[in-house]
């Protein structure tokens, strides 16, 4: 399993499709969650507010209808920002072999990258900046690349290389 | 056991934008007072290649949802909307495959333009878009499927949870 992670805007679930798409081009079944997606409901439950438990169940029950498709690999994009945050997914994936992948940008790349999303305020981007500049900060992965002047292509090729040209299943 | 309303909302134009409908719809749910999950089908997950005999990942998607719905159920969900590209014409049956309580409605949020170039599987309502914002189609979806997810679902024993 490759997780990718990284700020709102890095390019994380851009990039991970691109790989998804590139094993399933050469023959891999490759499956793709997006692991901020998995928990989205309202109101939230106090003991909960961030829904990783429930992601993590999601997760955990997600990976069995792909499996069951014929997927062999998996790549997971967002839904942590602090080391702690990888154990309780991995547990609800007993024997996965898991790679963590840290996506960095410069703040003025960063601010570009956004700025090509439509109808974002200023506050909402100043503080993707924010959160990414305390998340460039925590080193908690295996694997650091810098997405910095990279089109999606060149950034999936290079996620794959640091990863030790993931996923190494023929 | 309750009923557990699904409203399969589909959008030939989805990743346009337009998922913002099915937040808008989560957000107005739950501003009732009625938990609710938002299942972006587009963006939860992909796979490739795709399964032969699946094309479009339609039983896949399929498959998604209701793996998550007991996660969801547990942690207090009622009812859930979710949010495709495309109409699936039985997937009403095979959603109630896995949660036999389910309610589904579908729902085409499409422009007049796009149904008619776009045609795909009947919808149990649909709700022409042209000139409205999410939040308007938002209204007028829960409008048309007579004010889901309870409206149409008389009793205490429904709305009881």
């Amino acid at each position: 399993m490759l997780w990718l992670v990284g700020p709102s805007g890095v390019g994380k679930t851009t990039v991970g499709r691109e790989i998804c798409a590139r094993l399933g081009d050469s023959g891999l079944s490759c499956a793709l969650i997006d692991t901020d997606m998995i928990g989205l409901c309202l109101p939230s439950n106090e003991h909960d507010p961030e829904h990783h438990n429930l992601k993590a169940r999601n997760l955990g029950a997600l990976w069995p209808v792909f499996h069951e498709a014929g997927a062999q690999c998996l790549i997971l994009t967002g839904g942590i920002e602090e080391p702690d945050q990888v154990a309780p997914y991995v547990e609800r994936l007993p024997g996965a072999d898991v790679t963590v992948c840290q996506l960095t940008l410069s703040e003025a790349e960063h601010r570009a990258r956004i700025a090509e999303r439509n109808g974002r305020s200023v506050a909402w981007v100043d503080d993707l900046i924010a959160e990414g500049d305390e998340l460039n900060g925590v080193d908690f992965a295996a694997v650091r690349v810098d997405t910095g002047g990279l089109s999606v292509a060149e950034s999936a090729t290079q996620i794959l290389q640091a990863a030790g040209d993931w996923p190494g299943v023929a | 056991m309750s009923a557990v309303p699904i409203l399969w909302l589909h959008d030939a134009t989805a990743g346009d934008g337009k998922s913002g409908i099915g937040w808008e719809l989560l957000v107005g749910t739950s501003r009732d007072g009625i938990k609710t999950a938002y299942v972006d089908l587009e963006y939860v997950g992909a796979f490739a290649p795709t399964p032969v005999g699946d094309p479009g990942n339609h039983r896949l998607k399929i498959g998604m949802l209701a793996a998550m719905w007991p996660a969801y159920q547990s942690t207090g969900v009622r009812c859930i909307v979710a949010f495709t590209s495309t109409g699936v014409a039985d997937v009403a049956d095979i959603l109630r495959e896995s949660i036999p309580d389910a309610v589904v409605t579908t729902c085409r949020a499409d422009d007049a333009e796009t149904v008619k170039t776009q045609p795909d599987a009947v919808p149990d309502v649909a709700v022409d878009t042209t000139g409205l914002g999410v939040d308007e189609v938002a209204e007028a979806v829960r409008a048309a499927a007579r004010n889901w997810p309870f409206g149409d679902l008389e009793g205490s024993a429904l709305r009881g949870g």
